[in-house]
């Protein structure tokens, strides 16, 4: 990375992470300990993300909105009575305490103002989040790890082992655009060994908070759902298994699969059955775009910009399955930890080659340099790919131009979506640069 | 003393004793603030609104030839340009963390503004604050002193920090001083006389429904600040005179104008409703010789209006609405040309010198609910729990909660509701919004019932000095 500070950041903060993370956790509700505006930021940026959503989200979002007084003089019972109010007005079955920059550092006690709500018996639990303590990805890992360290001091939980019942964590609402289709693809695909999936983001939400306890194995599918892992197994003696990535692909689900019966039992019988009808399936769809494949020149040398587990999940499939060239990568997610975390080791062989940097300035040089022949980015790459007058595709945040519901680009369904979207931004271009051509040969005629 | 002569602009409270929460009825807010003016309230349970800084960085975003450093985290940039979002200016983040909070950021502030300029070749760079400067007491313009020789355009700090002020609309001010001290120069002759056309936050749509009319009658605009870039910030005191889409959102820097450069403010009611918009015109057109071009336009397009005014698609319905008061007022008007009445209101900032305008609200009845307050939708929810009305109009956020109700939310985000042609959309979107409440059975409210029965102002509460 050149740079410390950064242009069009694509990320909120430690904040805006954790916020969004309780936003798409039905049943909980947020408080936000913070001057006016905090939330609202996140907000907006959600609007131009299409991913304002969530039970109590949006300007909804209970929020003390701090003034000049509460800074010098602290904040504490403001927070005291907002929580206390928070409960009356809104129904929840978990209230998530948020800290703000401002209240780190006047030192608002947001754990004390916790334990006082839990003694008049509001099921409250805090995350002290701060905007300068690191990015959006960050308040995700710290926000769940909070949320299972203390939930069983607020919840009579149930404890009992439930075989087959797996937690999956890693997948970050709303930071991935796709999330809400990459769990249902990951539910799906789990289901159909015999599992039982907690995803935590989806209608059941806090319910699946309370069964987390019982599974017995958590999957992480980033760096970014360790903390929270790490607190299950050390609290209530839940083993994890680590991937690079949700899988993409058939022959990326089928070594998923494999990893995971190693330490999770399968329901082989049903999973024979299941790969079979997909495998016909993806047999059938492929062939159908042979054609297509080769009349409209689909492939494509490409760019990668995206976070690393969107990258390391795209790269296998894009090479392996459709034979394409990546000839460059971009990671923004390397440094959207905290202060004093050290980064991950750099996946070198993600492509030719491979950066890292979360600054749109930084990425827009390196499109522009890289000779290639397509960029599967976020929206903020799109200008720099119209430039070179090559397609765009999304892959991650930010979205723009799309309501993000059911598609993803995970699991086997994903190669499906992936593909129609593909080939739609290719072909776009394709018509967009033949017409072009077309108009300076008229203009030549004349 | 001058209102620019400050280093910053007062907060709507010191200025003009404006109140951003308060929550009785149309009748009890008039009689509060007799005598003496208002009492600040506050809230003990609220949620989230856009504070000072939101607005202003909105009041920015839309600048062309403009560079924008928040220092501050990235989260405080987060709203910033997106496809689709805004384009404006590009935004820098100083991207401060934990060590920046107790060293100091100085080094990354010079850093983010070096790279604004040189990157976009800025015409200028605002530097906005936030909490974490704010408390470090991070010296903004000693930094600025030290960039004179490496940037060769001005930068300017905008003095917002998050929490000085209860009221988002000093945040608009705090940027208007920031043009006034140092953008806007000396008058010029202009080539041809023209009217500073100033809108803030109106959408696109709305400030062009009011443009294409004032060119039909060949009026030039200076639309400012946001079309006309920087340039057009500067030039703003050549001006004929100066009118506002919304006086409570342009007023300071008009009328900081009118003080130091002499450009008569003319105050105006937002042109929203034909009656209005037929005064707006003829306000500008008498100040340009236009006046029988104007008429004529009035003529022809009040006719179009009135075939749709009368096919009455509001007949016999209730409106809450919520928006701020001078576009409000128009409103109003334009629901009673369309057949519909107003039911209660929301607005997001009073002061005392609109207490006299108040009388143009004559639907309302002197019982009706009037909330003032930056969004907290579970206060407009009570109300429309016990006095329902049939439309709710306003901000798609408060639409969207709405909508839970079974009441017909006609969002105002994108909505043309100035100038003719808003007569005709505003029809055409109520007819739409009476088809169906989207999304359907959804009765996922998260308010409390206990709560729905409370009073409204339950946690509306004098503010302790």
């Amino acid at each position: 990375m050149k740079h410390e500070t950064l242009k069009n950041p694509r990320h909120g903060c430690d904040l805006h992470g954790a916020l969004q993370t309780v936003e798409a956790l039905y049943g909980a509700v947020p408080v936000v300990h913070a001057n006016a505006g905090c939330v609202y930021q996140h907000y907006l940026a959600g609007q131009a993300e299409l991913s304002v959503c969530g039970g109590v989200c949006g300007p909804e979002v209970p929020a003390t909105e701090v003034i000049e007084k509460q800074i010098v003089f602290g904040g504490a019972s403001r927070l005291r009575e907002q929580i206390k109010n928070t409960a009356k007005v809104i129904d929840g079955d978990l209230y998530v305490i948020l800290g703000s920059c401002e209240a780190a550092m006047v030192a608002d006690d947001i754990a004390a103002m916790t334990r006082e709500a839990r003694e008049v018996s509001i099921p409250a639990v805090f995350y002290f989040s701060a905007g300068f303590k690191g990015g959006a990805h960050w308040g995700y890992a710290n926000l769940m790890k909070e949320i299972f360290r203390q939930l069983g001091e607020v919840k009579k939980l149930d404890l009992e082992r439930t075989p087959g019942l797996v937690n999956v964590l890693g997948v970050l609402p709303k930071t991935d655009p796709f999330y809400k289709g990459d769990l249902r693809e990951i539910k799906r695909l789990l289901e159909a060994a015999g599992l039982c999936v907690n995803i935590f983001f989806g209608p059941e939400g806090t319910a699946e908070l309370k069964r987390s306890v019982k599974a017995e194995q958590t999957l992480v599918f980033s760096r970014w759902g360790i903390p929270a892992a790490l607190q299950l197994e050390e609290q209530y003696g839940i083993p994890f298994m680590v991937f690079d990535s949700l899988p993409l692909g058939m022959e990326s689900v089928k070594s998923f699969y494999g990893s995971l019966a190693s330490r999770v039992h399968l329901d082989e019988e049903c999973l024979r059955e299941f790969l079979s009808r997909e495998e016909q399936q993806y047999r059938y769809l492929l062939d159908s775009l042979r054609h297509a494949w080769y009349a409209e020149s689909l492939r494509k040398t490409a760019l990668l910009a995206g976070d690393a587990a969107c990258l390391l999940r795209l790269a296998p499939f894009l090479r392996e399955t459709l034979g394409i060239v990546i000839n460059t990568a971009v990671i923004t997610d390397a440094r959207a930890g905290g202060t004093g975390e050290t980064p991950p080791p750099f996946p070198g062989s993600l492509a030719d080659k491979v950066f890292q940097t979360a600054d749109s300035a930084e990425t827009d040089e390196i499109i522009a340099a890289s000779g290639t022949e397509m960029v599967l980015g976020g929206a903020l790459e799109a200008p720099a790919a119209a430039r070179l007058g090559i397609p765009h595709m999304i892959i991650c945040a930010p979205n723009s131009g799309q309501a993000l519901l059911h598609k993803t680009y995970a699991g086997l369904t994903g190669i499906w979506f992936f593909l129609e979207d593909y080939a739609a931004a290719v072909l776009r271009n394709n018509a967009e640069r033949e017409a072009g051509d077309i108009q300076f040969l008229r203009n030549l005629s004349h | 003393m001058a209102l620019f002569d400050g280093k910053k602009a007062l907060t709507r409270e010191k200025r003009c004793g404006a109140i951003s929460h308060y929550h009785g009825t149309f009748e009890s807010l008039l009689r509060d603030g007799a005598g003496n003016g208002y009492e600040q309230r506050i809230r003990t349970f609220s949620q989230s609104g856009p504070g000072e800084i939101v607005y202003a960085l909105q009041a920015l975003n839309g600048i062309p030839g403009a560079a924008l450093v928040i220092h501050g985290g990235a989260g405080c940039a987060a709203a910033g340009p997106r496809p689709g979002f805004g384009r404006g200016p590009a935004w820098y983040t100083t991207n401060l963390n934990e060590s920046d909070t107790i060293l100091g950021g100085d080094k990354k502030l010079r850093a983010a503004a070096v790279r604004a300029y040189k990157e976009n070749r800025a015409e200028i760079i605002f530097i906005v604050g936030t909490p974490v400067n704010a408390i470090n007491n991070d010296d903004i313009e000693a930094v600025i002193l030290e960039l004179e020789e490496e940037i060769a355009c001005p930068v300017v700090y905008v003095a917002v920090n998050g929490f000085e002020t209860k009221n988002a609309l000093s945040g608009y001010d705090a940027v208007f001083h920031a043009f006034l001290k140092h953008i806007t120069q000396p008058p010029q002759k202009p080539e041809k006389p023209f009217v500073n056309l100033f809108s803030v936050s109106e959408n696109p749509g709305n400030v062009a429904a009011v443009a294409k009319l004032l060119a039909q009658i060949n009026i030039p605009c200076n639309l400012s600040p946001r079309f006309s870039g920087v340039e057009g910030i500067r030039r703003a005191s050549s001006a004929l005179f100066s009118v506002s889409l919304n006086d409570t959102e342009g007023g300071y820097f008009l009328a900081g104008l009118e003080e130091q450069y002499g450009v008569p403010f003319v105050k105006t009611s937002p042109p929203v409703g034909t009656a209005a918009t037929a005064e707006f015109l003829l306000t500008l057109a008498g100040r340009f010789g236009r006046g029988k071009e104007a008429e004529d336009l009035i003529r022809r397009e009040t006719r179009a209006a009135a075939g749709v005014c009368g096919r009455k698609p509001l007949a016999g319905k209730t409106i809450f609405l919520e928006m701020d008061i001078s576009p409000a007022l128009g409103f109003s008007a334009l629901a009673e040309e369309l057949g519909g009445g107003l039911t209660g209101l929301s607005i997001p900032y009073f002061d005392p010198s609109y207490a006299a305008q108040m009388n143009g609200f004559a639907q309302l009845s002197p019982a009706a609910p009037l909330i003032v307050a930056q969004g907290q939708q579970f206060e407009i929810i009570n109300t429309l729990a016990k006095h329902p009305s049939d439309f709710f109009v306003g901000a798609s956020g408060s639409a969207a909660a709405v909508s839970r109700l079974g009441i017909y939310p006609l969002p105002t985000d994108n909505l043309v509701f100035y100038g003719y042609r808003g007569v005709e959309e505003t029809s055409r979107q109520i007819v739409k919004a009476q088809t169906k409440i989207f999304p359907p059975n959804t009765a996922c409210s998260p308010y409390s019932p206990a709560w729905l029965k409370r009073s409204g102002n339950w946690y509306v509460k004098v503010e302790v000095k």
